[in-house]
């Protein structure tokens, strides 16, 4: 079978695509889904109905509003759509137009208010029709329908292509063609095709069919970088890769990047092109070349590439074409590899490494490897300072320190061998225990080897597992690729890290403790704030637990040093007395104070931190509520609560000033208006992380380890969704995360999506978790009280009432109190006189028990 | 045949073992450095576990101590419980040297630890089995106080340190948040793991590598009623093992038998826990009526009977763990509320240690436990007569040490409000230990302070201490089989007089 529709020649063949492109694929009978749009209408005939009577037979106003929307909640969804936010909007006072009918009188009447003063009355007229209105309004929603039935149709229209060619084809002798599952190919062009066809079982074509409706730079990209690239990866099976693509987009595609793509893969054909004939002569060839590309394997490329492996660098004159034609192959070459670090001469006349030296360097090693260059050039690459082992004792291998740049995949510092022979178990045994003896910290060692051994997945996996430290192993030819490629060495090695690794043993992410240095980002406000406060009064930061109090107090250490304070740090968590804490004191401050402490040693103590330099002090005192609860049951000289008193008379007296974290007990104090410390220090609430910050949490270790994450948009979107920005939880999802990434194979480790991510939080684990992290300290009322606010904004004293009705007779003071703690953990926010909800996928964790009805109904009965 | 490990850790040249995925779980852990929580289930191949990971790290180049905190002897002093921890961490890591302590630091288990650790900066893994063996509630607070303070330095600590250098791993089966106060406790930076029961296919091997058979029908019978609990388990296959082919069913049958029958202490062990708290209770008797019960969110009851392996997670149901377990919550008339309960030849669960550990008379508070433990055996054997004497005389005696426990003036009022106390003979008005245990129940039922409702037995019940002489018994004859259903009453009516005294006495 023959094509008239393709010719040959570049210029024609440019010029054929084009003038097949079409520029949109819709056709009238399905450019509205008219049964959609009534389908719809018929779902809110209640609500036009009553918006209909509104303007028809009552007062256009607020109050009116607010009551059509009281009894006909559908009302708000219609209004949404008929001013072109379905899907709500927020505003910059705060207000927001949401997808749920607010639960109280109050937030009715707001809604109604910010309705009138979005214009909802300029729509609603007096001789309005609203169905009318709202039929435009349903027509306009469908328009972003539109764009998934055309892709919808687009995939269809290229599936039954397929079928129709390999129905004819089988038909000729030579030609048994079938279709083949995607997942057959190699994991990292397995994404790009859409279908694959193979002869007698192995694949020989890949189809990818593209509707591009606009062009743009990532689009351009695909045409330059990633289908090339899919046909480099295919040409090694081999197996053609074939563009259908049609659509606005490609019309408007510059010539140099289509006549780029031609020449870089298999065919790239229009829609009208692939059905004229097209595809079939594209699938009879590949076919008959069992794949194989036509002139694929161009000799001028093979010269530039043996001359670049064997002396480093090509100049134009030593191609055996004519000069410009040599000078455009050097170009092409670098343009055809931007995996490689080349530096092209200024006029293309020649072609070198980039690391010309470290090049020449790793190349010699594959022909005689030499194990102190290779630790040598190994670290140079790193860019790291190379130590000498505290017990180099064994002769067998050559062995130094490395000393990089520390990062969140990279430790400080890691034992490198060089060893010349074979490479077995009990080498990688031997290297991983000298590994922890030289650099205890690192789990991590580098094995420098001509060769790696040709273990399995699995067994290379099974022996890692059980090693103290991951042994990396680099081999000769690694080098080479280290030192030739675009991408810096340090991310090539940690490339390598990522496919060979135990990842459980590199997880950056601490998911039970206080966060190191390395993990610590965002809170610039609440650092800010406690800098500011503490030249005249004492801080307390008050939050839950595993939200970062420890955190921010050891991390605003050296900016205290630096603001001319003098701090003192002292961990309160086994502290549960007087005595108690002066022991603390003596451990953590070096002062010698009596052994029975007691409140009124907190002067001699202050006193005796002063070293005179004029220097602010001050004491940061973690976890201090159970030190507290001890202070409120006992009294020094008749005085209570003796302890607190002092730390404030001492701060009143501008002496020292304090920095308390805590949760329930020290709020407690501080917001009972009776208490005597009501307005001793000023709390500084720690809650979840802003956007920005709860993000790099997540994403930066996993950009480290050298994951890519794609759509990271919509990951981004559901990793804020998922934890409101909680520390603690976006850790454990890191964690999952690279956990997950452990049980793959070495070269599907380094991409990531939402969809892995919705694996994780689809499981009833990740919802017991979230729960458990809000929840934890929560009391049965509080709990209550959240449920009701996941339906909607409310206030105390709209909820005191609900209560009472369901049986749970607490006052609105109590309400008000469980609410404030709410907020403290970060559950509900304070908007106005109410609260709402902070934690938005509390309704979803708690959907997993059965959800937030029966969940209300448990605490109800408990406390009934 | 090589023989089944009933009641102790499997040694680790034992073929008759299988491996437990916990075991690879905790090996991750503790080679990324993470502090590990290990719950489980009694029985359930904890400390087994454990033996082969601590083997696994001393094979990685990890010094590893394991400390077995039920091994200890009751210490007279903080500092001895730390010098003790220290040896036995010692013992794993030094050969037993420590470095001498400075005596200012001796109530510091920092200090202690630093005196066991072998030299250097390699890290160490110290493993911690029976964790909630510490009794004194004081010495556990400080204790995993402490080191809960080393896990809070470890983020800003030197390179080397302790804090830096060491891994703990608790193992056990307790309540993380009760055993010390939340605050402090070290567990909440422990990575939770739990140690999973055995699979059909675990059964099958063990089975090959202890019994030293190809597969057995029984096998799978067994499994089908316990599950994959270890110890359970293997007491049906070691049964079945030791006989040959012919008496196989039956020795099956007495096996399953045996352990429907509670006497087994491993049934005492687990629901007496559970009978020990109101709130298990209540759920466990919820299993009982509905099969399943919906699990609930952040609640650490629902996560604790899991813990102690009556229970397991499926879905967002909470279902018992094996029948058998379930078979036997249902014949419980204590885990029973129905109308259909206390039918004859249920099972009764034998009190734990702690049953009357609220009694402030320490002699007092033995004979009600070893009476009431009697009783509940005696019961469960079918010896009625005598469980009624034991349930009485528990009862009598949880009664005499309120009554000796309240003061003269209370007791007098209760005493004159007693309208129906009868004192005879050698019994004195103001001297509980000479009254007939009918008195007792009067006066205890008197204002103020009354044990409302709770002492209110059935006249026929009322004297059934009595039934023990041969005489009485004779007088009053019914045969031993036909007082089931008093001694059924008399059990329950001692719970419910415990409940109450606890009740007051805390």
């Amino acid at each position: 079978m023959s094509s008239t529709a393709i010719p040959t020649g570049p210029s024609k063949r440019l010029e054929a695509f084009r003038a097949s492109v079409v520029r949109d694929l819709y056709s009238p009978d399905n450019f509205v889904d008219w049964d959609e749009v009534e389908r719809e209408l018929e779902g809110w005939a209640a609500a036009i109905q009553a918006l209909q009577r509104l303007i028809d037979v009552e007062a256009q106003s607020e109050e009116c509003l607010a009551e059509v929307i009281e009894h006909e909640p559908l009302t708000v969804e219609v209004m949404r759509r008929l001013l072109a936010a379905p899907q709500g909007a927020a505003f910059a006072d705060g207000r927001e137009l949401s997808a749920q009918v607010p639960a109280t009188r109050e937030g009715r009447a707001s809604l109604a208010r910010l309705l009138n003063e979005i214009g909802i009355w300029r729509l609603l007229r007096p001789s309005a029709h609203v169905e009318d209105l709202v039929r435009v309004a349903a027509v306009t929603s469908d328009a972003e329908r539109r764009r998934l039935r055309r892709l919808r149709s687009v995939r269809s229209r290229i599936q039954n292509l397929v079928q129709d060619v390999l129905d004819t084809l089988r038909t000729e002798p030579g030609l048994p063609l079938e279709l083949l599952a995607p997942r057959l190919l190699p994991a990292s062009v397995r994404r790009t095709a859409d279908i694959v066809v193979a002869l007698e079982g192995t694949p020989i074509a890949a189809i990818r069919s593209v509707f591009l409706s606009s062009s743009g730079g990532r689009q351009q990209r695909e045409f330059t970088s990633t289908y090339p690239r899919a046909q480099r990866e295919l040409d090694t099976i081999p197996a053609a890769f074939v563009l259908i693509a049609d659509g606005r987009g490609m019309a408007d595609l510059p010539d140099a990047v289509l006549e780029n793509l031609f020449d870089s893969i298999a065919a790239c054909l229009t829609f009208a092109q692939a059905e004229d004939g097209g595809l079939a002569h594209v699938l009879t060839e590949a076919a008959e070349n069992y794949g194989r590309r036509r002139d694929v394997a161009i000799p001028v490329d093979r010269i530039i590439e043996e001359t670049l492996s064997e002396t480093g660098m090509v100049v134009a004159e030593q191609l055996p074409v004519l000069n410009d034609a040599a000078r455009l192959s050097l170009a092409r070459y670098a343009q055809l590899h931007p995996e490689l670090e080349l530096n092209l001469g200024p006029l293309g006349e020649s072609l070198s490494w980039s690391r010309a030296e470290d090049v020449s360097r790793a190349t010699a090693l594959l022909s005689r490897f030499d194990a102190p260059s290779a630790i040598r050039l190994f670290a140079g690459l790193l860019e790291a300072r190379l130590d000498t082992p505290r017990d180099a004792a064994e002769s067998a291998w050559e062995s130094a320190l490395v000393v990089p740049t520390a990062d969140l995949a990279l430790p400080g510092r890691f034992l490198a061998v060089a060893y010349m022979g074979p490479v077995d178990e009990s080498l990688f045994r031997a290297v991983a225990r000298a590994g922890l003896q030289a650099a205890p910290e690192a789990k991590l060692a580098v094995l420098l080897a001509p060769a790696a051994p040709a273990w399995s997945f699995s067994d290379r996996r099974r022996l890692q597992s059980v090693l103290p430290a991951n042994v990396i192993v680099v081999t000769a030819a690694n080098l080479v690729g280290f030192a030739r490629g675009a991408d810096s060495p340090r991310d090539a090695f940690a490339s390598i890290m990522l496919e060979q690794s135990d990842l459980t043993k590199v997880s950056p992410y601490v998911v039970s403790n206080a966060t190191p240095q390395r993990m610590y980002y965002g809170r610039d406000t609440e650092e800010a704030t406690l800098l500011g406060t503490l030249a005249t009064n004492s801080v307390a930061l008050l939050g839950a637990r595993r939200i970062g109090k420890t955190s921010l107090m050891r991390h605003v250490i050296p900016s205290l040093k630096g603001a001319n304070f003098r701090p003192f740090f002292g961990d309160c968590q086994t502290v549960r007395s007087w005595r108690d804490f002066g022991a603390l004191a003596q451990r953590w401050w070096g002062v010698n104070l009596p052994e029975e402490f007691e409140p009124r040693h907190l002067w001699e103590l202050v006193s005796r931190l002063n070293d005179g330099s004029g220097h602010q002090i001050v004491i940061l005192l973690d976890e201090i509520d159970q030190l507290l609860d001890w202070d409120r049951q006992h009294t020094a000289e008749e005085v209570p609560e003796a302890f607190f008193r002092a730390c404030r008379a001492i701060s009143q007296e501008g002496l020292a000033q304090f920095v308390f974290s805590g949760e329930r007990t020290i709020a407690g104090k501080l917001w009972d208006p009776y208490s005597p410390h009501w307005n001793f220090c000023r709390p500084l609430p720690v809650q979840q992380l802003a956007r920005e910050a709860g993000e790099e949490l997540l994403l930066r270790p996993l950009n480290a380890l050298q994951v890519v994450v794609e759509g990271e948009a919509r990951f981004r979107d559901q990793a804020w969704k998922v934890s409101s920005g909680h520390p603690q939880i976006l850790q454990s999802l890191g964690d999952r995360l690279v956990r997950n990434l452990n049980e793959r194979a070495p070269n599907e480790r380094g991409r990531i999506g939402p969809s892995d991510l919705e694996q994780i939080v689809g499981t009833y684990e990740y919802s017991e978790h979230y729960l458990e992290t809000y929840w934890g300290q929560a009391t049965a009322l509080e709990r209550l009280l959240s449920l009701y606010v996941t339906e909607g904004a409310v206030s105390p004293a709209d909820l005191a009432p609900v209560l009472a009705a369901q049986g749970a007779n607490v006052g609105e003071g109590v309400v008000t109190d469980g609410l404030r703690m709410l907020e403290l953990y970060g559950i509900v926010r304070r908007e106005g006189a109410g609260y709402s909800l902070r934690a938005e996928w509390f309704p979803t964790a708690l959907s997993s028990y059965g959800g937030v009805e029966q969940a209300k109904e448990r605490f109800l009965r408990s406390m009934s | 045949m090589r023989g089944f490990n009933l009641r102790r850790a499997v040694p680790l040249d034992s073929p008759a073992y299988v491996s437990r995925p916990f075991e690879e779980t905790l090996r991750a852990l503790l080679l990324a450095r993470r502090w590990v929580l290990l719950l489980g289930p009694r029985q359930h191949g904890k400390t087994t576990g454990l033996l082969r990971v601590q083997e696994q790290m001393v094979g990685a180049g990890i010094p590893c101590a394991l400390v077995d905190l039920q091994s200890m002897s009751p210490p007279e002093s903080y500092t001895e419980l730390l010098a003790w921890f220290a040896g036995r961490v010692a013992r794993n890591l030094t050969g037993g040297r420590l470095a001498p302590v400075d005596p200012r630091d001796a109530r510091q288990l920092e200090s202690w630890l630093e005196s066991a650790l072998p030299p250097g900066d390699t890290p160490v893994v110290v493993m911690v089995d029976e964790a909630s063996a510490i009794r004194d509630e004081g010495w556990r607070n400080a204790f995993y106080g402490q080191i809960r303070s080393i896990a809070n330095q470890a983020a800003a600590a030197e390179e080397g340190s302790l804090a830096r250098r060491v891994t703990f791993l608790f193992a056990g089966t307790f309540r993380p948040e009760t055993l010390v106060d939340d605050l402090n406790s070290p567990f909440n930076v422990c990575e939770p793991v739990d140690t999973g029961d055995l699979s059909e296919e675990d059964a099958r091997m063990l089975w090959r590598a202890a019994a030293e058979e190809g597969d057995s029908p029984f096998v799978d019978r067994a499994y089908e009623l316990v599950g994959g609990q270890p110890y359970l388990l293997q007491q049906m296959m070691s049964s079945v093992a030791s006989v040959d082919d012919p008496e196989r069913e039956t020795a099956f049958e007495e096996a399953t038998e045996l352990l429907r029958s509670g006497r087994d202490d491993h049934f005492g062990a687990l629901f007496g826990r559970v009978l020990a708290e109101p709130a298990l209770k209540d759920i466990v008797s919820r299993l009982v009526r509905d099969g399943a019960v919906p699990n609930e969110p952040a609640n650490r009851d629902f996560r604790y009977l899991q813990v102690l392996g009556i229970a397991r997670r499926e879905g967002n149901q909470l279902l018992f763990r094996n029948h058998l377990y379930a078979e036997f919550a249902q014949g419980s008339p204590q885990l029973t509320a129905t109308q259909d309960a206390g039918r004859a030849g249920t099972t009764l669960v034998v009190p734990l240690d702690g049953a009357c550990a609220f009694m402030r008379d320490a002699e007092l508070a033995e004979i009600a436990l070893s009476s009431y433990r009697g009783a509940v055996t005696a019961y469960n054997a079918g010896n009625y007569r005598l469980a009624l004497a034991g349930f009485g005389a528990a009862l009598e005696a949880v009664l005499l040490e309120w009554l000796e426990s309240i003061s003269s003036t209370e007791l007098a009022a209760k005493v004159t409000a007693a309208s129906g106390a009868d004192f005879r003979g050698r019994e004195r008005r103001n001297n509980p230990a000479t009254w007939r245990l009918v008195n007792m129940m009067t006066v205890a039922r008197a204002a103020p302070s009354a044990l409302v409702g709770a002492v209110n037995p059935h006249e026929a019940l009322r004297e059934w201490r009595n039934l023990v002489h041969p005489a009485e018994a004779r007088r009053q004859y019914r045969r031993e089989d036909e007082l089931e259903a008093e001694a059924r009453g008399a059990s329950a009516l001692l719970e419910i007089a415990l409940r109450e005294v606890a009740r007051i006495h805390t």
